[in-house]
């Protein structure tokens, strides 16, 4: 699969997730947030591919998603809540990301994890990044997959 | 007649979702019970009375695929309806978890009215 169709792939499936899931959407592009209250957790899956994928987002935004999935007052959220939501975040769209990937064949995905210290040093092995401006802040979304190999 | 519910997720924030998600589809439901894995929820069901499960896959311990296994090898369970709510979107695994014995399957995301009409369409409109 081309780099551009990587690219349409990740924003159709961010889009769909936010709208879907989340009640929001996608505002332009944005830049990766370094700040070191985001948040960030990591899938891997196999398949017919393999690979990881990475969702890091702003403390800020993360907390107007959590309220919206949740239906509650930000206010009340704590903590854990929020880490519970960015790492079924990272499950949705990792799975909805393979799922576009290959329509065939099943795909398993391992548990997601928080990443306790995001790193923000550039990875050779991160092959496609885009970064989302979102509702308070920015979604950026790292895949690295066999697809490319 | 309210319907009694079982979600098994090991997310807590998508247990949360589900069972507001079905509280706001206007099915009655009675108790709604929440588990982290297909272990649980068998040790659940061998205990309580429970009209239909929802079931995610890929969770720690037993996952969704084993559940629905055990629960189709369990004569006392094997006719409660599952329906199936996870981010495989494949055809293979849909028609796999279908063949195991799940009534249904949900792909996340999704909206709340395509739950609602799955859990009208496993149990029947006139059971709702």
């Amino acid at each position: 699969m081309s780099k551009p169709n990587l690219d349409h792939l990740i924003a159709s499936a961010v889009a769909e997730v936010l709208e879907t899931m989340f009640f929001s959407e996608i505002l332009g592009d944005g830049q990766p947030d370094l700040s070191c209250t985001a948040l960030e957790a990591h899938v891997a899956f196999t398949g017919n591919s393999s690979g990881t994928v990475d969702v890091q987002i702003s403390e800020a935004a993360a907390r107007s998603l959590t309220a919206s999935f949740l239906g509650e007052s930000e206010e009340s959220l704590s903590g854990l809540q929020l880490a519970h939501l960015v790492c079924e975040l990272t499950n949705m769209l990792c799975g909805c990301i393979v799922s576009k990937m290959s329509a065939q064949g099943c795909f398993n995905l391992t548990s997601p994890e928080l990443i306790e210290q995001p790193h923000h040093e550039s990875d050779e092995r991160i092959e496609i990044q885009r970064s989302f401006a979102i509702e308070r802040g920015t979604l950026t979304v790292s895949l690295a997959s066999s697809e490319f190999a | 007649m309210a319907l009694n519910i079982m979600i098994v997720d090991d997310s807590p924030v998508m247990r949360t979702f589900l069972r507001k998600v079905v509280q706001l589809t206007g099915i009655p439901v009675g108790d709604c019970c929440e588990v982290g894995d297909g272990e649980a929820a068998l040790s659940v069901l061998r205990q309580k009375w429970v009209d239909l499960v929802l079931t995610d896959i890929n969770m720690p311990r037993m996952n969704g695929e084993e559940l629905v296994r055990q629960l189709g090898l369990d004569r006392m369970l094997c006719d409660i309806p599952v329906v199936v709510v996870s981010t495989d979107a494949s055809r293979d695994r849909i028609d796999r978890m279908i063949k195991l014995g799940a009534r249904g399957y949900i792909s996340k995301p999704f909206l709340p009215e395509t739950l609602r009409d799955e859990i009208e369409r496993v149990l029947g409109v006139q059971n709702v």
